[in-house]
């Protein structure tokens, strides 16, 4: 059987940028015109005519802006390490003239690592955004912008050869560092979710949940998509400084991590470090109706150090969102540093890629589906003793077959240090297999099913019954809860 | 800069060419004439800077320097002996308001070979012999405040360093190409403006380069002006090279730095200013903040026959008094249009901050 890949389902197109332009795009979006807008590394926003394949300056002068949305043809929001701004064109010229500050209400300390990611706009408008964590490689500034609280230390006890050790990896000093943040319209700001440690991806799937990706490191024993709903914890205990509880000052790191994995919501989808992502950006769903292929409203995630994009495929188990990603993209002509995306009227995808010193790309690439359908995994659904997936085409005769599909299920620790081993390794036996009718859809019973496990499935020569075979074959499904609610699982702590 | 530090012509055998044309020229123009000559074009440009920052010439050597105007403010050129750079570039500070008159040329001995000032778009030719004494002889603009990075050098009969580590020649043209270097795809017009991370200010900075080289940090995390410089804009590259590990390099020479903290207050309290963005006027940012709940803009604009800006300030429709800390006011020269000045501090009636400006000048 041939190796498939993706690039047979797929074209792809190498959209050249200015000459001299550093091309790492913070943002991507569409205006209503049908112009691109991108904003990039070293300031500056650009529209692109995609019929013309035109480039032209809207704005500049922004500070490492990370995220764009468009309003309308004349106006943009844009996400900057200082602030939201709101960028109109008030005189029709096709430049930007005014830049209003939308939202300035959160602290900076100078050091590197503070980057400011979104915004994802709600249905009424309101801007969701997520600010990272200082990190333990960099100091602070003489200056800061806002509030000085580090765990009960002292502005002046708080030595940059002390808070590596004091403070782990990634720490705040200033407000609402770790959180995701809400900010209507009118610029009004509330805390919205704290537990954050490198958000680089905010957005919503079409039925309006807010998805956020945080990255692996202190606290997160592999990359992570989070759910995430007001008020919720979502696991990096730095952010917690901000909230009334930990206000006295409190040291995270002197606590006990079973205390905060009581509090925590764990992640929708766990992202195997070296094996799904490693570094993951931007959720957005398939907003394309089908002209984008057989994924329709399900959500792909950005990976930054691989030429990948990642798919995930949601699953609601006893009233909670958990899932399963596989690789959607790979290889096939596609950058590394796949940062941000944003559909055309058309159903193409476009990607902005960037590295920031980092492992990485650069530039703007579009992907077309061709119109064939590729041989997939459309989606895996948990059952009480088993999963349900459902492929894209019929499976061909003699495929449901056990040598097929290989279960292997791990966990990653919730702990203080930076990633986690995959721990607990071991083989899940298939209890028996039944293909449904129609042949696209297949049971698989497992021996085992434990809350609190990544669950890897390697399928081996699965070809559909026209003969195309799979394109991807790894797929893992993070099982949070079973079908009873039950999600115990202390194995996730050290003891 | 990276300018190629040399634009000489050696023409050899002129001298049998004047000696068809004009002897009696040659003769004035070279007393002692070697067998060749020495011609150099010095264009002035934008940023206080010569595009030929050194030039080689042997003793006693004739010399033909023609200083261009290349830029949109005025400049002169003037030859000093060796060493005496800066004793006459202050000296021609000192000249005041006879500067203008005397082409801000000092009565000074070190002075040896100069130009009238040039307005924008001129030429003027000097000729003269090098000096029979070996030497490294500066030039520079004395026009004020120029000369602390206006200037270069003609090596006499000395060999010529490295550029990159000539002393004799500004910080820039030694750095050579990394100044030079182009960081986007729209070229780097004036008036331009980065929010960067900058020295000496919140991590919340603005950088803004104006026209005629002038250039200000105001910092949008505590709404005031920090400081100002003239000269070339920023080095973005520390922060732009990485993933923002660094401040940007401020490229000049300050001459303005607020030594008062806190910003412009609007009748009493102590609120906290508001940043809420900004309007280009003329590519020029107008910030816009809120103090007290009122309304404040400042646009900074350069000044055109010094070094200098002008910090004009609308307070609309205000209804209380204000002060606004403008200091340091005596190291430069300062203006105020309405209010009363006081240890740094301006203070201003409701009806006056409608409405007013403030000049800070290099030139006292």
């Amino acid at each position: 059987m041939r190796a498939a890949g993706i690039g047979d389902y797929y074209s792809l197109e190498n959209i050249a940028t200015p000459k001299g332009l550093d091309p790492q795009v913070g943002g991507l979006d569409f205006m209503p015109n049908g112009r691109l807008v991108a904003c990039f590394h070293r300031g500056e926003v650009y529209t692109y005519d995609p019929g013309k394949g035109e480039w032209r300056l809207f704005a500049d002068g922004l500070q490492e802006p990370l995220g764009i949305v468009a309003i309308n043809d004349r106006e943009v929001v844009v996400m900057q390490r200082p602030e939201l701004t709101r960028i109109t064109d008030t005189d029709g010229d096709g430049e930007a003239d005014q830049y209003k500050t939308v939202c300035d209400d959160f602290g900076m300390t100078g050091n590197y690592h503070e980057f400011a990611f979104g915004p994802a706009r709600d249905a009424r408008g309101n801007l969701y955004v997520g600010l990272n964590l200082a990190s333990s490689g960099a100091s602070i500034r003489p200056e800061l912008r806002g509030e000085f609280r580090h765990y009960g230390q002292s502005r002046e006890g708080f030595k940059a050869s002390s808070y590596g050790r004091a403070s782990g990896r990634m720490y705040t000093a200033t407000p609402y560092r770790g959180w995701v943040l809400k900010i209507t319209p009118e610029g009004e700001m509330t805390p919205f979710a704290p537990g954050f440690r490198s958000p680089n991806g905010v957005g919503f799937d079409l039925d309006g949940r807010l998805f956020v990706t945080d990255n692996q490191g202190d606290w997160l024993g592999t990359s992570k998509l989070f759910h995430v709903q007001r008020g919720k914890f979502y696991g990096h205990p730095a952010s917690l400084a901000w909230t009334n509880e930990w206000k006295k000052g409190r040291n995270p790191l002197k606590v006990a991590s079973a205390e905060f994995d009581a509090k925590r919501i764990r992640a929708t989808v766990l992202f195997p470090h070296g094996l799904m992502a490693n570094s993951p950006t931007q959720p957005i769903p398939d907003s394309s109706g089908g002209k984008f292929g057989p994924f329709a409203a399900q959500l792909f995630v950005g990976e930054m150090n691989r030429a990948r994009i990642v798919r995930v495929m949601l699953d609601k188990v006893a009233g909670e969102w958990q899932g399963a990603c596989v690789p959607f993209y790979d290889g096939a002509g596609l950058g590394k540093g796949n940062h941000r995306f944003v559909f055309g009227k058309d159903g193409s995808m476009w990607v902005g890629q960037t590295h920031l010193s980092w492992v990485g790309g650069q530039g703007v690439q579009r992907i077309k589906w061709n119109g064939k359908t590729p041989m997939e995994v459309e989606s895996m659904k948990l059952l009480r003793n088993g999963f349900k997936l459902t492929f894209t085409k019929p499976l061909a005769t003699g495929a449901g077959h056990h040598d097929h599909f290989q279960f292997t299920r791990y966990y990653y620790e919730y702990r203080q240090g930076y990633g986690s081993p995959q721990l607990g390794t071991e083989a899940v036996q298939i209890a028996g297999l039944k293909l449904l009718m129609g042949d696209r859809t297949l049971m698989i019973y497992l021996d085992k099913l434990t809350p609190g496990y990544v669950y890897q499935l390697d399928l081996n020569n699965i070809a559909a019954a026209d003969g195309s075979p799979l394109v991807n074959a790894l797929v893992c499904y993070t099982l949070n809860r079973l079908t009873n609610g039950d999600d115990k699982a202390p194995h996730l702590v050290q003891k | 800069m990276g300018v190629p530090f040399l634009k000489i012509r050696f023409v050899n055998g002129l001298f049998v060419q004047l000696g068809l044309f004009g002897l009696v020229i040659a003769a004035a123009l070279a007393r002692e004439p070697n067998d060749e000559w020495v011609e150099t074009d010095i264009t002035a440009r934008a940023g206080l800077r010569y595009d030929v920052v050194r030039f080689a010439a042997k003793p006693g050597q004739a010399i033909r320097v023609k200083l261009i105007n290349g830029d949109d403010m005025a400049h002169n050129l003037v030859f000093t002996k060796p060493g005496q750079r800066q004793a006459v570039a202050t000296a021609a500070l000192a000249l005041g308001v006879d500067g203008e008159a005397k082409n801000w040329v000092p009565d000074h001995d070190a002075v040896l070979w100069s130009t009238p000032v040039l307005p924008p778009g001129e030429q003027h030719v000097l000729q003269f012999t090098a000096p029979v004494e070996p030497g490294i002889y500066p030039y520079v603009c004395t026009y004020p405040g120029h000369g602390f990075l206006m200037y270069g050098a003609m090596y006499v009969g000395v060999s010529m360093p490295e550029l990159a580590t000539d002393q004799h020649v500004p910080e820039l043209a030694r750095q050579g190409k990394a100044a030079q270097k182009q960081f986007h795809a729209w070229g780097h017009k004036r008036p331009l403006m980065y929010r960067i991370f900058m020295p000496d200010a919140s991590p919340a900075a603005i950088a803004v380069g104006l026209k005629h080289g002038q250039n200000y940090c105001w910092d949008a995390g505590q709404c005031r002006l920090r400081y100002a410089w003239y000269g070339g804009f920023v080095d973005p590259s520390p922060v732009w090279r990485g993933n923002g590990n660094g401040l940007a390099g401020v490229l000049g020479t300050k001459y303005w730095e607020s030594e008062m903290p806190g910003t412009i207050r609007v009748g009493g309290g102590d609120s906290e200013p508001e940043f809420l963005g900004y309007k280009k006027v003329d590519g020029q940012p107008e910030f816009h903040f809120r103090v007290n709940d009122t309304d404040v803009y400042e646009l900074i604009t350069p000044l055109h026959s010094i070094i200098g800006i002008q910090r004009s300030f609308r307070i609309p429709n205000n209804t209380q008094p204000v002060s606004l800390p403008v200091g340091p006011t005596s190291r430069v020269a300062f203006e105020h249009s309405a209010g009363k000045l006081e240890n740094g501090l301006l203070t201003l009636s409701a009806e006056e901050a409608r409405a007013f400006t403030v000049f800070i000048g290099l030139i006292k």
